[in-house]
């Protein structure tokens, strides 16, 4: 029982984010501050090929010269990029300067106990479930389970810091490929200064055995988190791959801004999913909280390939995010399905951008925004058809929940067709969640949590039933949780 | 009034050259061309002679005699709201200030459409045009822009529905002669309606060298009504462009925003609409669609249909459309005896009628005038 006040406040804090923790873990860090001696430092301390360095400085230049985005409909403080660690690894159990981890043993036993936490057991005699992990905490890669049995199927899947020791080439050749160094501010910055991340290669007509799944984890609340997430799909090949990310509850912001990329070559598919749950800042002043700035996109190269993007965003105080398809093959498909939830004083501007190059593409665009408390939730989202994109296809739904007068919901889709032969539909609508419509379930005896939790599995069941299964259960409570305090 | 009109017009000069030219880098001109625009060669004016409407107008000069409720010079309510206009940094606003001022009173119920034409034959012009429905008028206008000669014209027209008031404005823009005849025309529309007001406007535009519709509507009291919308028609390498901002001030008002377009040949149509809901402003009903045909492979089609909404007791919706004449709709009609062109001209045709059903008075011109530049 809480003796205080103070500590019942706490307690219910907790109890809305029980992801804010912080484990106390010996870390390397180069300091705060950003220059082209720290990104030299960077590929220094992960001993990488000379490409690399070059790649880094490239973009880092690119990123000196570039304004910061201040288009989208978000209100924050500016960034002091030199009060950011860029890169922070916690050492490892023997005392060794370089963050490399051959096996768990040598791990930190407070981050398994992090992870174990989280609800990520990585020892391979508890990880049984048919998820493979790549568990990321602060700037590197801490462990990647089930790598033998992908091995066998032929699939590649590891740290990026492991890819670029053991599949240079790979990482030469497709690094960079669907997102330029120069497409935008933030992707320049992660260029610049990655650090670790996932590595995914699926070789053709194979079908990943398991789920793929990497856990990326803020610990140190001094340094943001900038990782890279690679993923070629081969021809014919298929892989699903989950997303999820936690961070303590800090008072200072911490800046996420990834990078990833997804190739999808002739026939392949590549299911990605996301569920985001950074800490979101505090809900009344909105102090501390993650910045996430992050750039997605998946090229479908090959004919018949298709990528297809989940995600159910509910933390970080400010979302700047836009996973989109570049529809090149013919006969390509992209979808997009979305949850995005704010709560408390959230900023969220994220939606999505199709662009339909090859001919017979075909996309579609589900998103369901829910607004609660001061929040303001943003859909942005851009469908292109190029001329030559003949017969293409698009069908948009982007609807909005809202649960309060205070919060604001803003649907700014862009549609620029410059072919004759496509059809393009786009729909929109914004309800609220009334206390009515929980009174009426609570009549019939549900709770209060299962009556808010009926209401928005009814509303973003679109999203929620493409979502795999282990994420599905998981984003349903998480988004009943979110709401727990916000109706009524 | 006149030094303070003199003021304001200094004030929209300095702001104008404060601003400069749009650029593409502006989200409200991004798909602006303005090449042809500035490249426009501009015809040589010429006089026209018009009796066929209550109010002409001839490249920004009044040319026939006042008539009831109107008069030539702005009151201080008019002042106030082209102090508003400026601060909004509309250019066509701004370049308006000091045009030829046409403010009309409408009071009572006016038994038929008062009739304004505006005529440009040629040079540079500018024009303002301030109407005020006084409480329980109804009335219903039609303001006709027609382009005689390659033109450059700003235009700004206000609008003020107070309590009770009914008014229906149709609104068509074109070519006397042909397209090729169209020149730039930037148009601010600033449109305001109180308490258990209507206001309908429904515009049939042609696309031009490039020809430009901004429409900021206001609904300020309960019970209040806008509906704007319309259909355009660009061909050969024309544009057209229609931005459309309304604002539910407060609840229980109801707007509707319906455009449908139709781009043939290598021409650029774009729709840029915001349904905004205040805060507070509960019960609100508001609805924006924007259709549109794509009839050749070189034709651009833009739309951004976009919700504002700060208040969660609303019902607020939008959808877009961008397709070409329906297959199977052609089919239909086929096997009903009508050969593919007819069949192709009546489902086109019926898509412009549908979008000009709100139109009074000038439907059946401005229908025959659209259906004409796409050979129909």
């Amino acid at each position: 029982m809480p003796d205080t006040d103070d500590d019942t406040i706490e307690q219910l804090n907790q109890e809305a984010y029980k992801y804010g923790f912080t484990t106390a873990v010996d870390a390397v860090t180069l300091g705060r501050g950003l220059n082209e001696d720290v990104v030299r430092a960077i590929s220094a301390t992960r001993h990488e090929p000379e490409f690399l360095l070059q790649f880094r400085l490239r973009a880092y230049e690119i990123f000196l010269k570039m304004p910061e985005p201040d288009w989208a409909a978000l209100n924050y403080p500016g960034i002091d990029y030199q009060d950011i660690q860029y890169y922070s690894a916690p050492k490892t159990a023997g005392e060794r300067k370089e963050p490399t981890y051959d096996s768990l043993d040598e791990i930190d036993p407070e981050i398994l106990r992090t992870f174990e936490k989280l609800g990520i057991p990585l020892e391979e005699q508890k990880a049984l479930s048919g998820v493979a992990v790549d568990a990321v905490f602060d700037s590197v890669s801490v462990a990647t389970t089930h790598q033998q049995k992908l091995f066998d199927a032929g699939v590649i899947f590891c740290s990026f810091s492991e890819a670029l020791e053991q599949f240079p080439h790979l990482i030469e050749r497709w690094l960079g490929s669907v997102v330029p160094t120069a497409d935008n501010y933030f992707a320049a910055l992660n260029s610049a200064v990655f650090s670790d991340g996932s590595f995914v290669y699926i070789p053709p007509h194979v079908r990943c055995p398991l789920e793929l799944s990497t856990y990326f984890r803020i610990n140190n609340t001094d340094s943001g988190q900038f990782e890279r997430t690679l993923i070629i799909a081969d021809v014919g090949s298929h892989v699903s791959y989950l997303e999820g990310c936690t961070a303590p509850q800090a008072k200072r912001t911490q800046l996420h801004a990834a990078v990833v990329e997804l190739v999808a070559l002739d026939d392949a598919e590549i299911k990605y999913s996301t569920v985001q749950n950074w800490y979101a800042g505090d809900k009344e002043t909105g102090e501390g909280g993650v910045y996430n700035f992050v750039t997605k996109r998946g090229a479908c190269r090959g004919k018949r390939s298709k990528i297809s993007w989940t995600q159910v965003e509910a933390g970080s105080s400010i979302t700047w995010k836009y996973p989109s398809c570049v529809l090149l093959g013919d006969d390509s498909v992209g979808e997009f399905y979305s949850v995005a939830l704010t709560n408390g004083r959230m900023q969220a501007d994220t939606g999505t951008k199709m662009i339909h190059i090859g001919k017979n593409t075909s996309s579609t665009i589900i998103s369901k925004g829910i607004s609660c408390d001061k929040s303001k939730n943003v859909y942005r989202g851009m469908v292109t058809i190029h001329p030559k994109a003949e017969n293409a296809r698009n069908y948009t739904v982007c609807d909005s929940m809202l649960v309060g007068k205070e919060c604001s919901a803003h649907t700014y889709p862009y549609i620029d067709v410059r072919v004759n032969s496509a059809q393009l539909e786009h729909e929109a609508t914004t309800s609220r969640m009334s206390e009515e419509q929980l009174l009426y379930l609570r009549s019939r005896g549900l709770e209060e949590e299962d009556a808010i939790a009926a209401v928005v599995n009814g509303y973003a069941k679109d999203v929620l039933e493409v979502l795999p299964l282990e994420f599905a259960a998981e984003a349903q409570k998480l988004l009943a949780l979110k709401l727990e305090h916000s109706v009524g | 009034m006149a030094d303070t009109l003199t003021a304001l017009a200094t004030q929209a000069t300095e702001r104008l050259a404060q601003l400069g030219a749009p650029d593409t880098k502006s989200e409200d001109w991004r798909y602006v061309k303005w090449k042809p625009a500035a490249e426009l060669e501009l015809a040589a004016s010429h006089a026209i002679t018009d009796t066929d409407a209550d109010i002409v107008i001839v490249d920004g000069a009044l040319t026939s005699s006042a008539i009831d409720g109107m008069r030539t010079s702005p009151t201080a309510a008019d002042c106030e709201r082209i102090a508003t206009a400026i601060a909004s940094g509309e250019r066509a606003d701004l370049a308006s200030v000091d045009a030829t001022f046409i403010g009309i009173e409408l009071r009572g119920v006016r038994a038929t459409p008062l009739r304004i034409v505006h005529h440009l034959t040629g040079g540079e012009s500018a024009l303002r045009i301030h109407i005020l429905a006084a409480p329980g008028a109804v009335a219903d206008l039609t303001i006709e822009t027609r382009h005689h000669g390659l033109a450059r014209c700003s235009s700004a027209l206000n609008v003020v529905c107070e309590g009770g008031a009914a008014v229906r404005i149709d609104e068509m823009e074109g070519g006397a002669t042909t397209p090729e005849t169209i020149g730039v025309h930037l148009a601010s529309k600033r449109l305001e309606v109180q308490r258990d007001a209507s206001l309908r406007l429904t515009t049939a535009l042609t696309g031009g060298t490039l020809v430009r519709h901004t429409t900021i509507g206001d609904l300020l009291d309960e019970n209040a009504e806008l509906i704007v919308g319309g259909a355009t028609v660009t061909t050969g390498t024309s544009q057209a462009h229609h931005l459309v901002r309304l604002n539910h001030r407060v609840g229980k008002a109801r707007s509707r925003q319906n455009f449908k377009t139709i781009a043939d040949d290598r021409s650029l149509a774009t729709f840029d609409g915001i349904i905004h809901v205040d805060a507070g402003a509960d019960e609100t009903d508001a609805m924006q669609q924007s259709n549109n045909l794509q009839l050749s492979p070189g034709a651009r089609i833009v739309a951004r249909p976009q919700l504002d909404i700060h208040t969660d007791e609303v019902i607020a919706s939008h959808g877009a459309t961008i397709g070409q004449p329906d297959p199977e709709e052609q089919r239909y009609l086929r096997t009903r005896g009508l050969d593919a062109d007819t069949a192709r001209s009546l489902i086109v045709g019926g898509f412009i009628i549908a979008g000009l059903a709100g139109m009074g008075s000038l439907r059946e011109r401005a229908q025959a005038a659209l259906l004409r530049l796409l050979g129909i």
